[in-house]
């Protein structure tokens, strides 16, 4: 059997679909909608506070870089797969390239922004 | 050469089953562009405060209203298709007895319950966190 990527691309797939599933719903709800219309305490979102938890917390870095940067690859490979069942089939290692690269930048640039706070 | 039946690249409106298969696999756009809303958040966090400030007044504007309100549909459509997906990918036995598929899907929606309750709670509480 050739060998291939496709356990690492799955896993990523996977951890990043639990981690949208688990995480991504409250969090639209809070900033669409809570922060957004005013429901929430004045200085729940506010600069202070939110640069005062992650500036200080590796830990915090670290959840915010999983929960931001997996979901991508969750993306990525979901993207790529429907592109090539609506017929793109002819260039489905270019759309791999594309998707898969878009998640590994993606994931680069929330490390850089996360180290720079 | 192939042999392989042509299929029209309009298979998926033809079959209702069809269609929301792709529209499951489509809600990882709207994940993906969360996501990216986060990591803008983010660096609006790095820029300084009236950066930040700035997003901060963009997030409550009616276009992102909006768009959280269709992400957010999306998202919802995602993680209840996830879980329930979830007793066909993660089969358990307790001795010769299959863990039944409600209970492995509960567990899952339960621990979604958790996560949601404990973020708001971090989110949403005053005061310096820590």
């Amino acid at each position: 059997m050739a060998k291939s990527n496709e356990p690492i691309a799955w896993s990523l797939f996977s951890a990043g679909g639990m981690i949208a599933a688990l995480f991504l719903p409250i969090s639209m709800v809070i900033t669409g909608f809570v922060v957004a219309q005013g429901f929430a305490p004045a200085d729940a979102l506010s600069y202070d506070r939110v640069h005062a938890a992650v500036s200080g917390s590796f830990v915090v870095k670290l959840v915010l870089f999983a929960v931001i940067a997996l979901p991508f690859f969750h993306w990525a490979h979901r993207f790529k797969f429907t592109l090539v069942d609506l017929g793109l089939r002819k260039i489905s290692l270019l759309l791999a390239i594309a998707c898969y690269g878009s998640a590994v930048a993606a994931t680069a640039i929330t490390a850089v922004v996360l180290w720079r706070i | 050469m192939s042999y392989m039946r042509k299929v029209p690249n309009t298979w998926w409106l033809q079959r209702r089953p069809y269609f929301l298969f792709i529209v499951r696999e489509l809600t990882s756009v709207a994940v993906a562009g969360y996501c990216a809303f986060l990591l803008y958040l983010l660096y609006a966090l790095g820029e300084g405060p009236e950066a930040y400030a700035a997003a901060i007044r963009m997030m409550a504007s009616p276009t992102s209203t909006a768009l959280h309100a269709v992400g957010l549909l999306l998202v919802l459509y995602h993680t209840i298709t996830w879980f329930s997906a979830t007793p066909k990918v993660l089969v358990f036995h307790i001795g010769e007895e299959r863990v039944p598929a409600v209970l492995i899907a509960g567990a899952h929606y339960a621990g979604w319950l958790i996560v949601s309750a404990f973020v708001a709670w971090i989110l949403l509480t005053t005061g310096t966190p820590g």
